[in-house]
């Protein structure tokens, strides 16, 4: 599949190493993707430092998967008056490896909103240029909608709910090609259908001489002078990583990774981890009197637009048994009874475009996060669980668990759901929320004093250091990223080939 | 018995440290997934009479954290010429001292050590009060490019300080390792880790909340929690989860345990009552308000299902395809 991607596996790296190569890029996940398949296709000499390793086999559970392939086995938590936890991928080819493969557009209306915030972004990040790299980025990764005929019941059902209650939805479109709706994205794919990073854009990389260097946990950026000349690591066998960079480094390693790179490298001066903004979910457990067998058909193929312009975007969710299984209702004798029936349970979420800003610090390199929830936020929360009740007594639903204290624990008719909004709780630590699409940490801007990056992607005070990811970005989306990630970093790259005297023409093409 | 082995077999410790001082790298590939037989030596008679003379040490590849591990093999000590035998332990192979096997670069150590590779007990999963974290053994390969044939000495490193043992050993390459313990996880994030992964009563306390809330072994016919292996979890949840996730998951199992001591008509911790009882109130717990418990009860919920569907049988009963 990918065994011929990575160049050097850190693994097996149990003396020093040194390199040097014109880019560097820390991540290889969609951002440190795209850049360096950019860069190479322009000509430079790439090297991509990725923590994690190639996706070798298929996990078997969803706890394999979380062990091989998520940062910190999938426990990572932002800590505040409710813990939550998030998800990051830590492999070759990042959380695209692990996630639904959803793909959005960036919305012109949050772009709108960007420009709003810092005027000059209309500049720097084009709506139209954004919407070109987007274009070219979907055509590489095959994006379409989600083909009837791996839907599978939990993703029909929501469809049914959705069109029942009058709301704007629609299959959800996805980066894959010959999907045979085996549900188990979330543990990457067990037939290769992901168009994944590994898959796409790191090979395409590879194939015009980018190297991967996997295993290795870069600590630091190297300055000299106030330019970015390097980094410096370890990899996992415990040797020394120092790779020097001829022209830049690139720090892709995501919104939370990369504060801390930053901080551990003395870039400590301005709003460097702050503005961690992100997308909390909510999700409700529903029981049908048919099997809808959840863990069957596109893991993530449906979803409810309608309530976007509230903040709120719902899907169908699919997981490995043991994470359904945790969904569903009850402790002891009772959840052994559920649990024999767990082929009637479905799982729905809701992806909130949350208001609150955290803070990413670093403890001894591991990050340290911090958010809490504003009252509007937990308002939405509230209402999302109360749409997400509502949707699955519209699809037929017998019975439908909430979750939340003071709600009754099973709901069975509308008026009932009809509570869950208007008197279901108002504290955050009522709710059991999971947090995807981390951004904001390394904001864009022209001000030092606001900003972190540059509107050229530079650092303010360390040239030839450019930050590609979602920390560049002013705010959540409201929509799945990884799209607008890429286009985004596609940018970045042309910035950086340009400034380093490069061609850009071939960075243009898919 | 090849000339070479019998040769250092008989060395003095002086020639030993020589050897080792001028030994040759090893590449941790070749010695991975292969156990060896260790013979002590450059020790007194009375020492070894009093210890052991053979043991087993291995090295074995964690597939979650990507680190070379090993343990040793407690040997019946038949001789230094006899087949090993691993002594056993509720009929398992009785392991002891945990390590991770690391590059010498960068490692402080005597000099003239620093010549391949290190055993690091410091790094494995040992209890916190063992006194072996303390203890490092430099490897050697005694012919270059030969992994077959290794020689290794501990040293005791503290405070910074490193203290020479005239401890010496032999390692000849036997088999393919056969046998994983489950301890063999070493926690991914150094320290951290090590001292904050639940300690074996922790587990089984934590065991017993995952066996009520998961109630399974009744009616339902599900096979109940204590019927499945739960080894490999606890060795993927030790290696892979960060510095804060023990100490959280052992608070939490505390609070869970001796919360039944002040319910009425309980009065006693989690433990210390029948099954029946502890489900029953396990299933209490899921009702109640306060969101530190529920917050509690629900991570512990996840983990229990994590675990219980790690058996295959589970899942084929529920439906995995």
């Amino acid at each position: 599949m990918t065994a011929r991607l990575v160049h050097t596996d850190g693994r097996e790296v149990t003396s020093r190493l040194t390199a040097e190569a014109d880019v560097v890029v820390v991540g290889s996940g969609p951002a440190g993707a795209a850049v360096a398949r950019a860069c190479a296709l322009a000509g430079a000499d790439v090297l991509v430092l990725e923590e994690g390793h190639e996706a070798a086999g298929f996990p078997a559970s969803g706890f394999q998967a979380m062990a091989a392939l998520y940062r910190d086995l999938g426990t990572s938590v932002a800590f505040g008056p409710l813990v939550i936890p998030f998800l990051q991928g830590r492999a070759v080819g990042g959380t695209s490896v692990v996630n639904g493969a959803i793909c959005w557009n960036l919305p012109r209306d949050v772009h709108e909103a960007w420009v709003r915030s810092e005027p000059r972004l209309a500049d720097a990040l084009p709506f139209e240029a954004l919407a070109r790299a987007e274009a070219l980025i979907e055509a590489r990764l095959g994006v379409a909608p989600t083909a009837p005929s791996v839907a599978g019941p939990k993703n029909e059902l929501l469809a049914k709910g959705a069109a029942s209650l009058g709301l704007e939805h629609r299959p959800i479109r996805r980066n894959v090609a010959g999907c045979a709706g085996s549900g188990r994205c979330l543990q990457g794919c067990p037939n290769g259908a992901k168009l994944s990073m590994d898959r796409t854009f790191l090979p395409d990389a590879v194939a015009r001489g980018a190297r991967i260097v996997s295993g290795v946990t870069v600590r630091r950026v190297l300055l000299d002078r106030g330019r970015a000349v390097g980094v410096t690591g370890r990899s996992a066998a415990g040797a020394e990583v120092r790779v020097r960079a001829r022209r830049a480094v690139v720090l892709a390693a995501s919104a939370i990774q990369t504060p801390v790179l930053l901080r551990e490298s003395g870039l400590t001066r301005g709003p460097v981890g702050d503005g961690l903004m992100a997308h909390p979910g909510v999700s409700v457990t529903g029981l049908f009197d048919a099997p809808v067998n959840n863990h069957l058909g596109a893991t993530q193929g449906h979803e409810v637009t309608g309530l976007r312009h509230e903040g709120i975007k719902v899907e169908a969710l699919g997981f490995d048994l043991s994470i359904l299984a945790s969904r569903v209702p009850g402790a002891g004798a009772t959840f052994a009874r559920n649990l024999a029936r767990l082929s009637h349970y479905a799982v729905w979420g809701a992806a909130l475009r949350a208001q609150a800003r955290g803070t990413v610090r670093s403890l001894g390199g591991r990050p340290v996060v911090r958010y809490a929830l504003t009252a509007d936020d937990v308002r939405k929360a509230r209402r999302a669980t109360r749409v997400l009740v509502d949707l699955f007594l519209a699809a037929g639903a017998r019975e439908v668990y909430p979750g939340l204290p003071g709600v009754p624990s099973a709901l069975r008719d509308p008026a009932a759901a009809a509570a869950v909004e208007s008197s279901g709780p108002l504290d955050a630590r009522a709710y059991a929320m999971s947090m995807t699409h981390l951004f904001g940490t390394a904001r864009m801007g022209a001000d030092p004093r606001t900003s972190v990056v540059g509107l050229d992607f530079q650092h303010h005070d360390a040239r030839r250091l450019y930050v590609a990811d979602s920390s560049v970005f002013p705010s959540n989306t409201g929509v799945n990223p990884q799209i607008p990630i890429m286009a985004v970093a596609h940018l970045c790259a042309e910035q950086l080939v340009q400034a380093a005297g490069e061609s850009t023409q071939a960075t243009a093409g898919p | 018995m090849t000339a070479l082995v019998d040769q250092i077999r008989k060395a003095s410790t002086h020639e030993l440290r020589e050897r080792i001082a001028g030994g040759h790298p090893v590449a941790p590939g070749a010695i991975e997934g292969w156990a060896y037989r260790g013979t002590a030596l450059g020790l007194p008679r009375v020492v070894e009479k009093l210890t052991w003379k053979t043991f087993q040490k291995t090295f074995w590849r964690d597939p979650s954290t990507g680190r070379l591990l090993g343990w040793n093999v407690r040997l019946h000590q038949d001789g230094p010429d006899a087949p090993s035998r691993p002594k056993l332990k509720r009929g398992l192979p009785h392991t002891v001292w945990h390590y991770e096997v690391v590059p010498a670069a960068g490692v402080p150590m005597p000099p003239g050590f620093d010549r391949g590779l290190v055993i690091d007990y410091g790094r494995g999963n040992n209890p916190p009060w063992d006194t072996i974290r303390f203890a490092r053994d430099p490897l050697v390969a005694v012919e270059r490019d030969n992994p077959d044939l290794l020689l290794g000495v501990s040293y005791v490193s503290l405070g910074g300080r490193c203290l020479e043992t005239p401890t010496y050993f032999l390692l000849e390459r036997e088999h393919r390792i056969d046998y994983v313990p489950p301890e063999a996880g070493v926690p991914g994030a150094g320290v951290a880790t090590q001292t904050g992964a639940l300690l074996a009563f922790e587990r089984r306390w934590a065991e017993l909340l995952f066996d009520a809330l998961l109630g399974t072994g009744g009616d339902e016919g599900l096979p109940p929690f204590e019927a499945i292996d739960r080894a490999a979890f606890w060795q993927r949840l030790a290696a892979g989860t960060p510095p804060y996730f023990g100490p959280g998951l052992r608070a939490t199992v505390y609070a869970l345990t001796f919360l039944p001591v002040t319910t009425p008509g309980l009065r006693r911790p989690l433990f210390a009552l029948p099954r029946d009882a502890r489900r029953a109130f396990v299933e209490r717990l899921g009702d109640d308000e306060r969101h530190t418990v529920r917050q509690m009860l629900s991570t512990l919920k996840i983990l229990a299902c994590f675990a219980y569907f790690e058996d295959p049988q589970v899942r084929v009963r529920l439906g995995t395809p």
